[in-house]
């Protein structure tokens, strides 16, 4: 009676599981990450003896005020990172943005000039994105030598990339009827804007770049891993150096700076309600940008980059080298980044899931508050960081680099996977319980189907984040095409660099169009 | 306003803000150990040189090699300490006169060691284990050892089962001595600094090799400062004097008996030791 | 006794839904609920249902207090009682094969009913019985690619493929076209006639309650207002029953679909 039957979508579904077998055995082999390694007494034992260090915390005086500093570093280079994004996304998106053109108040063609330098501008913007914030770090390290400036740069660049493209898709998702009614009555280009759209759009802009602020915190606090400044800086030190109680510290401090970068990000965004809090939320933020520039202007004295020694170093990246030899190390090099992304974000889901179904309280008021805690922790240090301590555990290369992209990558997914579960309506579950299912039983039939669709789609868009990631922690000796690049640049071998940055750029573009094409297939 | 001047200044400002105070001299040095032990080695030196040229004399702490040489080459600091490699990288990319070495530059040479667990006794042991070099812009720490690895019929890249670059001679050592690799090497004299602080276990750290001696560090200005403040730099390092004990002190930090006069022409055989090994194109 | 009621209560929040039910359903015994929007039906059937428990009052189920046993017990009780839902509970992605095999997750152990959801058995029986409510043709397809009707009518092959020893029927065809309608119920009636069990079900159309029970439960304002015979129910009682009554469409409920592209 209870024979197999024939299920039409058997064959498909085996091949898929069969070509994620092969997948998994291969970015394993690239990888060669062995989750044996993590319980080897030897490596046990090294990782033990660095993190006994780890209590008590180092409280001296002088570190202590160290770190102080180093907070108001990195605090000062998010703000002024942001204001020079800001600086260089809202023109951008100004002149970017398609409905404020002449072309669309009339519905006529865009003249072909208009066109091609709206087409460079957003090229420029996707490159500028493109590369990671720690990679244009190191290279403004490289290119104006000390100080915070790098970081500042480098967070302008990249999220002036960011907020010029979302800033003009804010814009245009806006009713074009305003706009063109003004446009209808001889209105300018600028006053379309700031009478027809920016209304509209204000609430949303702002919280955006609240959001990006927010994120910009974290990766000021990075910078320093490659030079640039701030908390990284020290962490780098005492990590370098194997200071289990100084890097203790450190962690808390940069978690602390997290929570209170999420807090701020909270109070800034429930500010946005009102025009007192909006006006006040401007005022804060320009106080914040004098602050910092006060701040920082010190460092800066005589540490200032010369246009011509910027633009030496830009001409120096050309021509790219495409030499044989290259092409072997960076084939390696790319297909290692992406076995890591892919063996990094499927060991994340394992763990996600596991996590989210207690953070989603299934199991106990207890075991949520201990799920929680957990998938702050390792959502709160970044995968960077990680690399870094997954280096002790496991040596260095891609291993490492797998581990630390699984570790951080679950934090983040295992919180998606947990309010996707608290969002999935009860009933099916209830229907099936109510039919004497058990708890596993009504979950697999009643909650998974539900929720799968979405955890798969989360999954994908992290998986693309996780390609950039795995392409810098190389800097840090987690393997993937991170390590060459730094390797590259240290030795100013910038043709090399230029050729490993467009691979790079192009490997995560290349995963962005997979992943959107999957997404698009599960719908 | 100051928003803007900043900012444009940072990005787009043109050499007169490169032009630092009167009066200042800005020392920076490669970051090859950590930057406690930079810091400490350094401050009665600088106290000495602002004593002896009269004027002030601020170090600027840089965690990056490479960051050292940019910043020399664009006149971003006006006197620095530098590896062999790091001035042949300085040389080729801008203007910089060096100044003096320590006598034990003219002959250094650097150390292979080996974790007591990883069962690696001599140089052929070394084949398919882990391996860490200082910074890969080292000259002690990474290019002459693998210069020599390589002259040897030893390439990093495939003989060894990984290649990291832990960025500082302490921090190598504490990386071998910690099991995250299974060997490295490092400098001669921040070995033996270590050995004699007993900072280093014998039971978990031993030497397994020496290098052949190469020329190394030395103290590099920007061509572009003034020539009188240059020879009175050079003079200044040249007066240390090991018989007195003020002098023997810094000496002693600095790990030098005495300063002698070094030139460019020193550095050519770590040049084409570089282009030999592939790290300078 | 199938079912027993004895001054049952139940209130959520300051709502009081049911007031002090006290009715019966015996071993075989089949009963449609009537009664305006708003009157308990529902309640009764989740209460009936072990969804909920009475707020007071006394609760039996064949025979047994489900709220004293144990859970492993409670389980056992319940997987012998189908339901058929108003708003059929069936996740939108899940094929139909899969959602008429969940009727019997309470007669089959963990592991094999999870190998099932990746190796599909008893396809000729859950085809027969969607057979029974003409979808045997739907069996490989995905639930959100039904009609309400089509969905409502699975949920109720899900119940026969269960095969409890008491139904019990929140208005199961309320979606459904009057031929459809009457179909349905015709099929959970003879089912249950046929096995011997008890049915209960709560029918929004009185037509369709008086054609095919023997007995009427009507309810009003979470109080029993009669319990008689069909042949008893007469056009000025039914009046009185459903006296300013306001026909209210039940919510179809829709699973969020939010992405948050998040790069930090």
């Amino acid at each position: 009676m209870l024979n197999p039957v024939h299920d039409p979508l058997f064959a498909r579904r085996a091949w898929h599981g069969a070509g994620l077998a092969v997948l998994l055995a291969l970015c394993v082999a690239a990888t060669g990450f062995d989750p044996r390694l993590l319980a080897d007494p030897a490596t046990l034992a090294s990782l033990a003896g660095f993190t006994a260090q780890f209590w008590p915390p180092a409280l001296g005086g002088t570190l202590l005020a160290e770190v102080a500093g180093a907070t108001v570093t990195t605090l000062a280079c998010a703000t002024l990172g942001l204001a020079l994004a800001i600086l260089i996304g809202a023109p951008a998106a100004y002149f970017g943005c398609r409905t404020l053109g002449e072309a669309a108040l009339s519905d006529t063609r865009t003249p072909p000039v208009a066109a091609a330098a709206g087409a460079l501008l957003r090229g420029t913007l996707v490159a500028m994105r493109a590369v990671p914030e720690v990679v244009w770090a190191l290279l403004f390290v490289r290119a104006i030598g000390l100080g915070t400036l790098p970081a500042v740069l480098a967070l302008g660049v990249a999220y002036g990339g960011m907020l010029g493209k979302v800033y003009a898709e804010i814009l245009e998702s806006q009713p074009p009827e305003f706009s063109r009614a003004l446009g209808a009555a001889g209105a300018g280009r600028l006053v379309r804007l700031a009478y027809g759209v920016l209304p509209g759009a204000l609430p949303e802009l702002i919280s955006y770049t609240v959001y990006r602020f927010e994120c910009a915190i974290r990766a000021s606090a990075l910078m320093g891993l490659v030079g640039a400044g701030g908390l990284g800086l020290l962490l780098d030190n005492s990590l370098k150096m194997m200071n289990g109680a100084e890097t203790a510290t450190l962690l808390i401090a940069f978690l602390l700076l997290v929570a209170a970068a999420d807090a701020t990000s909270r109070l800034a965004r429930r500010a946005l309600a009102t025009p007192r809090g909006t006006a006040a939320l401007a005022l804060t933020f320009t106080t914040a940008v004098l602050a910092s520039l006060w701040q920082l202007d010190a460092l800066w004295q005589g540490g200032v980059a010369n246009l011509d020694a910027l633009a030496r170093f830009a001409a120096e990246f050309w021509p790219p080298d495409v030499s044989a030899p290259l092409w072997a190390t960076l084939a390696e090099a790319l297909w290692q980044t992406l076995a890591m992304s892919v063996l990094g974000t499927l060991l994340a889901v394992l763990v996600a899931v596991a996590l989210a179904l207690p953070a989603a309280g299934e199991l106990g008021v207890l075991l949520q508050l201990a799920a929680r805690a957990l998938l702050a922790l390792l959502r709160g240090i970044p995968d960077l960081v990680w690399a870094m301590l997954a280096v002790l555990a496991l040596g260095l290369g891609p291993a490492a680099g797998v581990l630390a992209l699984a570790l951080h990558t679950s934090g983040v997914l295992g919180r998606l996977f947990a309010e996707t579960l608290q969002n999935t309506p009860p009933e099916c579950r209830q229907a099936l319980a109510a039919a004497g299912a058990g708890r596993a039983t009504a979950f697999a039939y009643g909650v998974l189907p539900q929720v799968l669709p979405q955890w798969l789609a989360y999954t994908l868009y992290r998986w693309e984040n996780n390609i950039r990631s795995a392409s810098v922690l190389g800097i840090v000796g987690a393997g993937g095409v991170g390590g060459a690049l730094f390797f590259a640049l240290s030795l100013f071998q910038m043709p090399t660099a230029a050729t490993l940055i467009v691979a790079m750029v192009m490997l995560s573009w290349l995963a962005e169009m997979a992943s959107a094409r999957l997404r698009a297939q599960l719908g | 306003m100051m928003k803007a001047r900043i900012l444009l200044a940072g990005v787009f400002a043109s050499a007169a803000f490169a032009v630092h105070a009167d009066g200042v001299l800005r020392v920076t040095a490669i970051p090859d150990e950590s930057p406690t032990e930079l810091q400490r080695k350094f401050a009665p030196l600088g106290e000495y040189l602002s004593r002896e040229l009269g004027m002030k004399v601020e170090f600027v702490p840089v965690t990056d090699y490479a960051a050292v040489v940019s910043a020399l080459t664009a006149d971003q600091v006006d006197l620095a300490w530098l590896g062999g490699f790091t001035f042949v990288q300085a040389n080729t990319r801008g203007k910089v006169v060096p100044l003096v070495q320590r006598e034990e530059d003219t002959r250094f040479t650097s150390r292979y060691i080996a974790g007591t667990q990883s069962k690696i006794n001599k140089m052929a042991d070394l084949k398919g284990k882990t391996f860490a070099f200082g910074s890969v812009s080292s000259t002690s720490g990474h290019l002459m050892p693998r210069y020599f690895l390589q002259k040897q019929g030893i390439k990093p890249e495939t003989a060894f089962r990984q290649v990291g670059y832990s960025g500082a001679h302490d921090a190598t050592v504490a990386w071998v001595a910690s099991g995250k690799v299974d060997a490295g090497v490092l400098n001669a004299s921040v070995w033996d600094k270590l050995n004699e602080a007993g900072k280093i276990d014998p039971a978990k750290v031993k030497v397994i090799g020496s290098t052949p001696p190469f020329y190394d560090y030395n103290w590099t200005v920007r061509a572009s400062l003034q020539p009188a403040l240059q020879k009175r730099i050079r003079t200044a390092f040249l007066a240390l004097d090991p018989a007195r004990p003020e002098h023997k002190a810094i000496l002693e930090l600095q790990r030098a008996t005495r300063f002698v006069p070094t030139k460019a022409a020193n550095y050519a055989g770590i040049e084409s030791a570089a282009r030999e090994a592939g790290l300078l194109k | 006794m199938s079912l027993t009621l004895a001054a049952a209560s139940l209130t959520r929040g300051k709502r009081r839904l049911l007031d002090r039910i006290s009715l019966t359903l015996a071993q075989g015994e089949q009963a449609a609920l009537i009664g305006p929007s708003g009157a308990g039906k529902s309640s009764l059937i989740s209460l009936a249902a072990t969804l909920a428990a009475p707020s007071n009052g006394y609760v039996s189920l064949l025979g047994e207090d489900p709220w004293r046993l144990g859970a492993r017990a409670r389980r056992a009780l319940r997987a012998r009682i189908a339901c058929v839902w108003q708003t059929p509970p069936l996740p939108a992605r899940q094929r139909v094969i899969h959602a008429v095999a969940a009727g019997r997750l309470g007669q089959s152990g963990t592991l094999a009913a999870l190998a099932r959801l990746v190796l599909p058995r008893d396809g000729a029986a859950i085809e027969q019985t969607l057979a029974r409510v003409e979808l045997a043709h739907k069996l490989w397809v995905r639930s959100d690619t039904l009609s309400g009707g089509e969905r409502q009518r699975v949920g109720v092959a899900r119940a026969l493929y269960q095969a409890g020893e008491l139904v019990l029927a929140d208005e199961p065809v309320s979606a459904l076209d009057p031929y459809l309608a009457a179909q349905t119920v015709r099929v959970l009636c003879e089912d249950a006639r046929a096995r011997g069990a008890s049915l209960l079900m709560s029918l929004h159309s009185v037509e369709l309650a008086l054609a095919h029970f023997p007995r009427i439960i009507a309810l009003r304002d979470g109080r029993v207002a009669f319990d008689l015979p069909s042949a008893e129910v007469d056009a000025a009682r039914l009046a009185a029953l459903y006296e300013g009554e306001q026909t209210a469409a039940a919510p179809l409920a829709s699973p969020p679909a939010t992405l948050l592209p998040a790069r930090c």
